[in-house]
């Protein structure tokens, strides 16, 4: 197996992981703080291989994610084309910021994931506007270090071969 | 940009018209697995619980079942007397008579991640015969209906979810209400009830099978707050549903007549 395609190996398996935990049962309160783990993993794709993982293929993920949690198709699928666009637009200078830096554009990314979300829920569905979802905002922020440093651990390992 | 457009079309095309129905149902099958392997754990622990016990705790739950059995079958036995003497009643009232209802034992595999969405996954699909409208109970009272079956696990709508309202009737003296979701997990409030109406705290509400949506008789909520506001013409009624909606792990598929032919029947009005 040729680094590329361990490469493909490695970002289908990070994303499957984190469907699993975008679906996997919390109890009722605890849902609003579950952070978009698919997001997570795919602004640190877009990030480190915006050659292989791009607008298109997040506007995919986005609109699997929907048919899987049952929400309106579309939804994620518009608002990871966006994460996506950012990512890349921003990505050279992405790379120089610390990682406690990128976490904070990481935050103001996922809020948006989550506000488009939101209001794309409120406009069709009616409804109340929930602040408390932005708390998974600043969780997934939270979190970005250690999925940087679960991925670079087997990535690392790939990247420096080239 | 093109494809932002391609999203927000998708989106339209999805919530107002029912052209990607079959899409999403696959969408659904091929998430079955995702949703199994994630109850997984939850799985372990119940087979556990099962298998794992000691002979003493073992025998004193088959005492409390074998005491419960007894208490249900004496209920029973009344039950009997009841409703021969109910179909009696209804013989002399010309009335169609009350139809026994088959279920289907389904397991609670998925939660709606989404937290502005109060759906379930359960691992019973269209091989097994669920179809879309079906009405869901658990062994406490009415859970919701079905919105998208695959052929190996199916989508439950919560009747507390802020899109779903249940036809009810009170208890205590038949008077009907429509119970509206509420997107709260244990609220249900009922909507345009006049100031006059007698409805009080602790009434049971049973689901009145208007609408040919639920089957009539089960119950669903128990009201726990009736406030009356002067300067409003209706009353402020809360419930509390009686199902155990986010503990429960096994459900019931309601399958009756009535329901399934209610497609043909909502056609042709008057015919009957």
């Amino acid at each position: 197996m040729n680094n590329n395609q361990a490469r493909l190996v490695l970002i289908l398996i990070s994303l499957l992981l984190a469907f699993m935990l975008a679906v996997s049962p919390l109890p009722d309160q605890w849902r609003w703080l579950r952070p978009n783990f698919v997001a997570l993993v795919l602004i640190y794709w877009v990030l480190r291989e915006p050659e292989v993982v791009g607008i298109t293929l997040a506007w995919l993920v986005g609109l699997i994610l929907d048919g899987v949690t049952g929400v309106y198709l579309g939804q994620h699928a518009l608002s990871f084309a966006i994460i996506a666009y950012v990512v890349i637009v921003l990505h050279k200078r992405l790379r120089m910021f610390s990682v406690a830096q990128q976490a904070m554009l990481v935050f103001i990314l996922l809020g948006l994931d989550q506000m488009i979300n939101g209001w794309i829920d409120l406009v069709l569905r009616g409804g109340r506007e929930e602040l408390l979802l932005l708390m998974s905002a600043v969780i997934g922020g939270a979190l970005w270090p250690v999925v940087v440093a679960l991925i670079n651990r087997f990535h690392g390992r790939l990247s420096s071969s080239y | 940009m093109l494809l932002a457009v391609l999203a927000l079309a998708l989106i339209i095309l999805d919530a107002k018209t029912d052209l990607l129905k079959p899409l999403r149902e696959q969408f659904t099958g091929l998430s079955a697995p995702l949703y199994w392997v994630t109850s997984l754990p939850e799985r372990i622990g119940e087979w556990g619980d099962d298998n794992l016990t000691s002979r003493e705790d073992l025998l004193a739950e088959n005492a409390a079942l074998r005491s419960e059995n007894y208490v249900l079958k004496q209920k029973l036995q009344k039950m009997a007397a009841l409703t021969a003497e109910n179909a009696h009643l209804n013989e002399l009232l010309n009335s169609s008579e009350i139809v026994d209802e088959d279920v289907l034992i389904a397991k609670l595999i998925g939660v709606s991640p989404d937290p502005r969405r109060h759906e379930i996954v359960l691992d019973k699909g269209s091989n097994e015969g669920v179809f879309v409208g079906q009405a869901v109970l658990d062994a406490d009272g009415l859970v919701g209906l079905v919105i998208e079956t695959s052929p190996i696990s199916s989508r439950v709508l919560l009747i507390v979810d802020s899109q779903n309202a249940v036809p009810v009737q009170v208890l205590r003296n038949n008077v009907r209400a429509i119970a509206e979701g509420t997107g709260i997990i244990d609220r249900l409030h009922l909507r345009h009830v006049v100031a006059t109406t007698d409805i009080v705290e602790g009434d049971m509400l049973v689901s009145s099978g208007l609408g040919r949506r639920y089957p009539a008789g089960y119950p669903v909520a128990k009201v726990y707050a009736v406030e009356a506001n002067p300067g409003q013409a209706f009353l402020t009624i809360k419930a509390r549903p009686l199902a155990q909606l986010n503990r429960s792990r096994h459900f019931l598929l309601v399958f009756s007549d009535d329901i399934t032919e209610s497609g043909n029947e909502a056609g042709e009005p008057g015919n009957e």
